[in-house]
């Protein structure tokens, strides 16, 4: 075939794309996805920022929903030994002076500063425009430079070959991970974690998810009127996940 | 007579080359038509009408959609604008239905991808196994059966084959085969 008729076939393939795509309705142009719902989630904004409100009055000792919550739904083992990855560990805190004691679940507090960014040195590491801070996997290259930074002991680094993933939450041997706020939900326009699903089912109702910068967002209204802190908030991170009652 | 030879080597040595160069090409061309030796990679879509872009297209550019999308989801969290692209959607047409996988021994993806060579690491990572039906309805596949002489299909194959085919004579599946997949 020669270059001119190269040249022909892709002029005429621009034409009859264009042509077709000015003939398709507009609804037919959202895509439908396999489950047959339409993903109406938005593209990553910073009009939002998602942030997590703990009530460690209203967690319970001994109680792991939102662990296991949150395993099932990203996909993971659930082991807790030291080389397995964890996103969410649940912290028995005691103060060993008065005998006062409470648990919170800790996991990756979406820092407005993140030092994991700071020192990631290939860019996988990164913060969203909406505040979720994430690790590109296909960028990662395992270096663990975040996991020494971070003053959370959150990001975990896995060993081991994953097999079975699961479609939504592409995980594998060689990157670091930490949560996500379950940013598979949150694309597809959902508004809960699964954390927070999984406390709300045990009846507990200590997590609230949502927007910090809309002021009449549940966890804004809750921010207001309680006092709430941040783990560690002398080092100026601005977490996005806050505690109450620690 | 020292002169006389040199200006005769000269073209001679120009045309040997020459010659030469006319021997290799034709040996490389007889090459590439028995390469029956490499078994041929299995490229047969388990469900759904037509890829979401063109077969010729997507073999030599799939690589560059999933580039774009991968930046798109990952980073902009835009689910909607590229997400026919997503390797889900490619696992759920084209996982195989011998092992429900793309990446098993002689399934979709790794079987080209060991024709080709090329090393295939994104199931490390991501799924090779469908997470749910195919999708129910593509937008750019027509609905029902596919009319072979429809105008648009007369455009295609003008585009494709630089004339327009002889409809009296019957559409040859061969030449629609480029139009139509």
């Amino acid at each position: 075939m020669s270059d001119f008729d190269t040249y022909r076939r892709r002029f005429m393939g621009g034409v009859l794309g264009l042509a077709a795509a000015a003939a398709l309705p507009a609804g037919v142009l959202f895509w439908q996805t396999a489950e047959g719902e339409v993903n109406d989630g938005t593209p990553a904004s910073d009009t939002v920022r998602w942030g997590m409100l703990v009530d460690t009055t209203k967690c319970g000792a001994g109680c792991d929903a939102c662990v296991r919550g949150c395993n099932q739904e990203n996909g993971l083992s659930g082991d807790t030994s030291p080389t397995s990855p964890q996103w969410i560990r649940k912290v028995q805190v005691s103060n060993p002076r008065t005998g006062n004691s409470f648990s919170l679940p800790m996991m990756c507090q979406h820092c407005e500063e993140p030092p994991c960014v700071d020192v990631c040195p290939t860019g996988a590491s990164f913060k969203r425009a909406d505040g979720i801070v994430l690790v590109d996997r296909h960028l990662c290259i395992g270096c663990r430079y975040c996991m020494m930074a971070c003053p959370y002991k959150a990001r975990s680094f896995i060993h081991q070959p994953v097999t079975d993933q699961l479609a939504e939450v592409p995980r594998g041997q060689g990157c670091v991970e930490s949560c996500t706020f379950c940013v598979q939900r949150i694309d597809k326009g959902k508004r809960t974690t699964a954390c927070q699903d999984a406390c709300n089912a045990e009846g507990h109702q200590a997590i609230y998810f949502g927007d910090l910068k809309d002021p009449d967002s549940e966890i804004s209204r809750r921010l207001a009127s309680y006092r709430s802190q941040e783990v560690l908030a002398s080092l100026n991170l601005h977490t996005g996940v806050r505690y109450q009652g620690i | 007579m020292r002169r006389l030879a040199k200006e005769w080597v000269k073209p001679a040595a120009l045309g040997a080359f020459l010659l030469a160069c006319a021997l290799t090409l034709a040996y490389a061309e007889s090459g590439v038509q028995e390469s029956s030796r490499v078994p041929k990679p299995n490229v047969t879509a388990e469900k759904g009408e037509k890829c979401v872009e063109d077969t010729e297209f997507m073999r030599r550019n799939h690589m560059k959609l999933l580039l774009q999308h991968r930046i798109t989801a990952v980073h902009e969290g835009d689910n909607q604008k590229t997400d026919k692209f997503s390797i889900v959607n490619c696992v759920n047409c084209h996982a195989s239905a011998k092992d429900n996988s793309v990446a098993g021994p002689g399934d979709f993806c790794q079987s080209c991808h060991a024709y080709a060579a090329v090393k295939i690491t994104c199931f490390e990572c991501h799924s090779s196994k469908p997470s749910g039906p195919a999708p129910a309805f593509h937008p750019v596949v027509s609905q029902g059966p596919v009319d072979k002489a429809s105008p648009a299909n007369m455009m295609r194959y003008q585009a494709y084959h630089g004339r327009l085919p002889n409809l009296d004579a019957g559409l040859n599946a061969k030449d629609m085969a480029g139009v139509i997949q």
